[in-house]
């Protein structure tokens, strides 16, 4: 398991228990269930997590531009997020830093996104889905501890692209 | 401490951003190449910019080779819509700037504001139709 999985926070409704039997009767731990079932629903998330660790040991100050230096705990916002966006199958999302040490997770399906952001020394994430116009459709804000208003505000997402 | 607008800056000046390199921080939406709204949001509620002058592009063009360049009216800054005061702020000038240390600003809200409601007056300055994109010479092409 590399390093960047290990450190993967999977929710509690991916963590098993009871070791899990494949479909060719292999037994599987309950670790290696956690790992198998994040790069079974998000194939891209190990890049993505590499991507993180790199803004959040790369990211500067630029005067003028702006301050993109990443903190741990922002980070780490970020891969809590991560957690729901690993277990509905839902393409890559992409991430994109911006000033002041903020980082902006975005998901678009079509021409319409859900973009989420998470600030430095802050609990709360803000959260936008806009539709193929650029025009929001739905905004606010949310804790990483309100996790069912957050898989339903996926889940919504994906939902309204199947329509 | 809240930012204070500077009257002498007048609403006819043209201020420039210059971009971030992720390619999120422009986008095609609405028709036309723009900057995106993360390209206006900020943490602490104070974006950089810098006010045109006969030198600023080329100066800008020196300091970061390659990077896109957004310009955006004062009067977009301040309009009803937005509600943003611009400061200067000299002391926080990239290093060698040339130009004039006065001509680097800041433009945000002059109360404190939730980042929602920052957030949304953010996507108002990205997606006004004075709001655009200058192109580098050396710029990649718009995706």
């Amino acid at each position: 398991m590399s390093t960047l999985l290990a450190n993967w926070p999977c929710s509690a409704a991916s963590i098993k228990v009871q070791p899990q039997r494949t479909t060719s009767g292999e037994v599987r731990s309950s670790q290696l269930e956690r790992v198998v079932r994040c790069s079974d629903s998000a194939p891209w998330l190990p890049s993505l997590l590499f991507h993180l660790k790199l803004l959040e040991t790369s990211g500067r100050n630029v005067p003028g531009i702006g301050d993109f230096r990443i903190t741990e705990t922002t980070a780490n916002q970020v891969r809590r997020l991560l957690a729901f966006f690993s277990e509905q199958n839902l393409p890559a999302p992409r991430l994109a830093p911006f000033s002041g040490g903020g980082l902006a997770l975005i998901l678009e399906i079509g021409d319409q996104e859900l973009t989420f952001t998470v600030y430095p020394n802050q609990n709360d994430i803000v959260y936008l889905q806009t539709d193929e116009n650029d025009e929001p459709v739905n905004d606010g804000t949310l804790t990483l501890d309100q996790t069912r208003p957050i898989s339903d505000l996926i889940t919504a997402f994906l939902f309204s692209q199947a329509r | 401490m809240p930012l204070q607008n500077d009257p002498t800056i007048p609403d006819e000046a043209i201020l420039y951003r210059v971009l971030d390199d992720n390619p999120d921080w422009r986008t095609n939406k609405g028709g036309r190449y723009r900057p995106s709204k993360l390209a206006f949001y900020e943490a602490r509620g104070e974006v950089s910019y810098f006010l045109n002058s006969p030198d600023m592009l080329p100066e800008l063009q020196r300091l970061f080779p390659g990077r896109e360049i957004a310009s955006v009216p004062a009067s977009v800054l301040r309009s009803a819509e937005v509600g943003f005061v611009i400061q200067r702020r000299p002391d926080e000038v990239p290093p060698d700037f040339r130009c004039d240390p006065a001509s680097h600003v800041v433009a945000g809200p002059p109360v404190e504001m939730t980042r929602l409601e920052f957030e949304r007056r953010a996507r108002a300055i990205a997606k006004h139709q004075f709001t655009t994109i200058i192109r580098s010479p050396s710029a990649p092409a718009g995706k």
